[in-house]
């Protein structure tokens, strides 16, 4: 199952000596460079050619010589298309470990993010008594109001949207 | 009923509102990984419990049956559009339940407890959950009180009491619904509640029966659970014990439940196609293995409570088909061993005008005479001894011109017994008129008239029977004994009607 292909991969560089800061270099690059994902899902590349291609990307993000072979045996194993997602998987291990629980905050109003993001870090709290979080911040209009946020596969809804459905269940008797 | 005006919508809409309280507790979420085929796989909640009802943020409710380590699989109560990769899925903490109630007697609801009817909501008295253990040993007491079918060939052979599951098993087409809808027709004033759970059946077949209970007032102490072969195959999974529940409400109240699963080999093979959606192991014939755990968790919540725990009962009537009588196949053979008897119904028999086309031989009823009023025990007698030397004689009436006396009033005597316990669709015999009938039967009665003429006899005897001897007919029917003054009375009232023929 992918999911969990991607959550192993992700222990496993978890576990080598590879400096977090360096993930989140080559992570840019690939942002940065989507043409590189084109390639790298591409069936007509050669797997040698992607090899070459990733070494190279990864020189440029100053990666280490542990963390370029790890992405290699990526794309030897045929993991290349999940490999952004590993890496992000990763940070999120990284961060778990360090007591740092990243939540997915989404708004509608920009000048209510710092209101929101504090009533959210009360309510996160409760439930994860004792933990930082850092937020990743997402603008989504469709909530119409209020916020939304995720962490950790809880979700808190305070936005119009959510409370909209809620009364409508309410008067369907659902 | 009077048309709602759009101003009263207005005002209801309205109060709802104001009256509104938003739930902003946290819950937990996971996201769709693939839907399809009436089933979904999600990531994330991982404290989802099993046999818990998740929620889509379509609306869609779905029930976790498959918990792996990093994935769920849910079976869903809707359609699976509007749901695709990445959809959000929530936990309610709830197990599957429906909603029972006193007001849900004379209505047709889904397996969700939903009305289908069209006659408006139900309110319901409580909410109970859909799978819910059997009542104990001690909880239980024996079955000694007939639940009478008004089938003569039912009620005098293969007697079914409260409490007890006798199974209805035959090919298509050969009656089984019939006996079983002639059985709730015949509980009209004798206090029982009946369910009829239709599952996977035409959504025709069901209007119907339906149809066919109205017409004779049976839809008043009945309720129809109907998961048609156009429902998901979740709703057919769990309609039979969602019926079961709404049966159970009412026996905890002291009443007595008649309930109809028809059929469970089209639940067992909607049970199959969800395991194998699952990723389960088949087994035999592609069912899984807990393909008899499947029924006998069901059949087992079927039983009579001990006085302590009230006295009620539920009384199954678990229909079975089979294919060209093959009795000894998989589902068949399961069933017959987790039920207490069955009446076999025969492809044979019903083409040779035989109906209800019971096989006498093969049918059975485990609590037999327990569950028969003295009255009836005492007039059946000997009919299925008589029957069976029938049978073993019926290949020599080709050469009856051969045959000495004796055989030949056997063989008229097993003829008249045959055509007696012919009876037509939707007349049940009250249990008066089937021991009239079978006194009369073992004086040998019927055996000297044609065999085309006995059972318009049968009704002429019985009509001047209740005229001639109507007090015998009522203490036959009050106090369900047939003593030998009322033995001799409704002899000689008989023979006074054949003698004026």
């Amino acid at each position: 199952m992918q999911q969990e292909r991607i959550h192993n991969n992700a222990l496993v560089l978890s576990q080598l000596p590879v400096e977090r800061e360096e993930v989140l270099d080559v992570l840019r690059e690939l942002d940065e460079t989507p043409i590189y994902m084109d390639l790298m899902m591409s069936p007509v590349v050669y797997s040698k050619k992607k090899e070459a291609i990733e070494k190279k990307l990864s020189a440029r993000a100053g990666g280490s010589k542990i963390f370029t072979d790890f992405l290699l045996v990526m794309i030897r194993n045929h993991n290349e298309k999940l490999i952004p997602d590993i890496l992000r998987e990763y940070v999120k291990i990284e961060d778990e470990k360090a007591g740092l629980f990243v939540a997915d905050f989404f708004y509608v109003k920009d000048d209510e993010i710092e209101s929101g993001e504090q009533q959210a870090k009360v309510a996160l709290d409760k439930i994860f008594p004792g933990k930082n979080f850092r937020f990743c911040v997402t603008k989504d209009e469709s909530l119409i109001g209020g916020w939304l946020v995720r962490c950790n596969n809880i979700e808190i809804d305070r936005s119009y949207k959510g409370q909209l459905k809620q009364l409508e269940d309410k008067i369907n008797g659902r | 009923m009077a048309a709602v005006s759009a101003t009263d919508i207005i005002s209801i809409i309205k109060s709802e509102i104001e009256n509104f309280d938003a739930d902003f507790e946290a819950k937990e979420t996971g996201e769709v990984i693939s839907v399809g085929d009436g089933i979904a796989r999600i990531y994330g909640i991982d404290h989802a419990e099993y046999g818990e009802v998740v929620v889509f943020d379509n609306g869609v409710k779905a029930m976790v049956q498959d918990i792996k380590e990093h994935e769920i699989g849910v079976i869903l109560f809707g359609r699976d559009t509007g749901i695709h990769e990445g959809s959000r899925v929530a936990r309610t903490g709830k197990r599957a339940g429906i909603p029972t109630g006193d007001a849900f007697l004379g209505r047709v609801i889904n397996a969700l407890g939903e009305p289908i009817d069209g006659q408006g909501e139900i309110k319901e008295d409580e909410y109970r959950p859909v799978e819910h253990e059997a009542p104990g040993i001690i909880d239980r007491q024996s079955v000694d009180t007939p639940l009478e079918t008004g089938i003569l060939a039912i009620d005098s052979m293969f007697p079914i009491g409260r409490g007890q599951r006798e199974l209805i098993i035959g090919d298509r087409q050969t009656g089984k619904t019939s006996i079983a809808t002639d059985t709730i027709i015949n509980q009209k004033g004798k206090d029982v509640i009946c369910i009829y759970a239709a599952i996977g059946q035409k959504a025709s077949t069901v209007a119907r029966v339906v149809e066919n209970l109205k017409k004779f007032d049976a839809m008043d102490y009945s309720i129809v659970v109907g998961a048609t072969a156009a429902d998901p195959v979740a709703c057919q999974y769990i309609a039979p014990y969602a019926a079961t529940s709404m049966a159970e409400h009412f026996m905890e109240q002291g009443k007595d439940v008649l309930i109809v699963y028809d059929d469970l080999s089209k639940h067992a093979v909607a049970y199959r196609a969800i395991s194998l959606l699952l990723g389960r192991s088949p087994g035999r014939e592609a069912y899984p293995g807990d393909v008899f755990y499947l029924h006998s968790r069901l059949l087992e919540r079927c039983a009579r409570l001990s006085d302590e725990k009230g006295g009620g009962s539920i009384t199954a009537l678990p229909i079975i088909e089979t294919q060209d009588g093959d009795v000894s196949a998989y589902i068949p053979t399961n069933v017959i061993s987790i039920t207490d008897g069955q009446i076999f119904l025969e492809t044979n028999l019903f083409f040779e005008g035989q109906r209800p086309a019971v096989n006498v031989g093969l049918s059975v009823s485990r609590v037999g005479g327990a569950a028969q009023t003295k009255a009836m025990k005492r007039a059946s007698g000997t009919i299925r001894i008589d029957l069976a030397q029938y049978r073993e004689l019926e290949v020599f009436t080709q050469f009856s011109s051969d045959l000495d006396d004796t055989t030949k009033a056997q063989l008229d005597h097993g003829n008249a017994l045959m055509e007696l316990l012919k009876q037509p669709l939707n007349h049940p015999l009250s249990m008066s008129a089937q021991v009239i009938t079978l006194v009369l039967a073992q004086e040998k009665f019927f055996d000297d008239i044609d065999r085309d003429k006995v059972k318009k006899v049968q009704m002429d005897v019985l009509g001047a029977v209740k005229d001639t001897a109507a007090d015998a007919v009522n203490a036959l029917e009050t106090k369900k004994e047939l003593t030998d003054d009322i033995k001799k009375r409704i002899i000689d009232a008989a023979n006074a009607y054949k003698a004026s023929r």
